[in-house]
């Protein structure tokens, strides 16, 4: 006689649908909100916090990778998983550059930290330096990662398949 | 024609695909007025720093002061003498380095009132974001096909000039 209570099935996520979702998020949101003369100061503010946040969520998501590579980086890590992390990094210092300035010289979140005039431009400037470089190493990070990203895309995005057999490209192994 | 060799041509197929709608849109952005260098802001507001306004492109602000004064000569019909005061007036607060006030990429508007409106004329904009990022993609691709292409024609002139021997 079986007494076992029947296991409560929690759903499954699929981590790299969530990823490839999240990253298209973050792109975008990032590429609208970068233009403060289209979306006004207000929403460009907002934007910029949830922007802060996906990123956060980014970072948890692949906590692993970045722990495993941080941890064997000067030992025996293969040559493109170590340039992925370089550029990941200068990624992370400028995406939290342009958030934390962009924080600071915000004018609708209710946030005056009383900066005076000289401050407040230079930390504009770097605010804007921060994000356009952020433009520029997204597309790389982009192409460090189009084979994921197409094969992905067509995968979850573009189910349809022009008569073909599924074919599916292993994402790229960074750990050797 | 193995399985790889038809998975290599259909990512080339996808990648040339790429390739051409990334130049269609840098004609497009081109042909819109759109294309601008990415740094271009960051010039402008070191040059508002410095207090070196003169040597700011005209273009910019110039149609930016042209196109808002005809705005206000289209919506309103005031005398010749109003007009000018108020062309006046633009060209002041336009060419002013105000406090907060961030360089446009392309024609500057002033900042929106409400939360969601957007300013559709500035759209160009954010394509012209999402172009960067797919051209920086394809120059990565380019150069790492080129790379490889490369490696391989130095392996097949190294295998050609010490073919192996060792066969027993």
């Amino acid at each position: 006689m079986e007494n076992a209570k029947p296991k409560k099935q929690t759903p499954k996520i699929n981590r790299t649908k969530l990823n490839l979702f999240l990253d298209i998020a973050l792109t975008l949101i990032f590429v609208v909100e970068m233009e403060y003369h289209f979306t006004g100061i207000a929403l460009h503010e907002l934007m910029g916090l949830i922007f802060g946040v996906a990123l956060l969520i980014h970072l948890i998501l692949h906590w692993n990778w970045i722990v495993s590579i941080t941890r064997t980086f000067f030992k025996k890590v293969w040559h493109e998983s170590r340039l992925n992390y370089v550029l990941n990094l200068a990624l992370f210092v400028a995406m939290f550059t342009a958030t934390i300035t962009g924080i600071m010289i915000s004018k609708t979140l209710g946030l005056d930290l009383g900066l005076d005039m000289s401050l407040r431009m230079t930390t504009q400037y770097i605010h804007i330096l921060a994000s356009e470089s952020t433009l520029l190493i997204i597309g790389l990070h982009v192409a460090m990662h189009w084979k994921w990203i197409a094969s992905n895309v067509k995968k979850y995005l573009l189910s349809f398949n022009f008569g073909h057999r599924e074919q599916t490209m292993q994402p790229v192994q960074e750990v050797s | 024609m193995n399985r790889k060799q038809a998975k290599n041509r259909q990512i080339l197929k996808g990648v040339v695909i790429f390739v051409i709608v990334v130049a269609l849109g840098g004609v497009g952005l081109i042909a819109t007025g759109n294309m601008a260098n990415p740094y271009q802001a960051t010039m402008q507001m070191g040059d508002k720093m410095s207090g070196n306004m003169g040597d700011r492109p005209p273009m910019d602000d110039a149609t930016a002061v042209t196109d808002v004064s005809d705005e206000i000569v289209g919506a309103s019909d005031v005398s010749d003498e109003v007009v000018t005061a108020s062309d006046e007036s633009v060209v002041t607060e336009q060419q002013m380095p105000v406090e907060g006030e961030m360089p446009a990429r392309g024609n500057d508007h002033s900042s929106s009132s409400s939360l969601f409106d957007f300013r559709w004329d500035q759209v160009g904009s954010v394509f012209y974001n999402l172009w960067v990022i797919a051209a920086v993609t394809v120059v990565v691709i380019m150069l790492s096909y080129l790379s490889r292409a490369f490696n391989n024609r130095k392996l097949r002139n190294t295998h050609n000039l010490q073919p192996q021997t060792s066969h027993v």
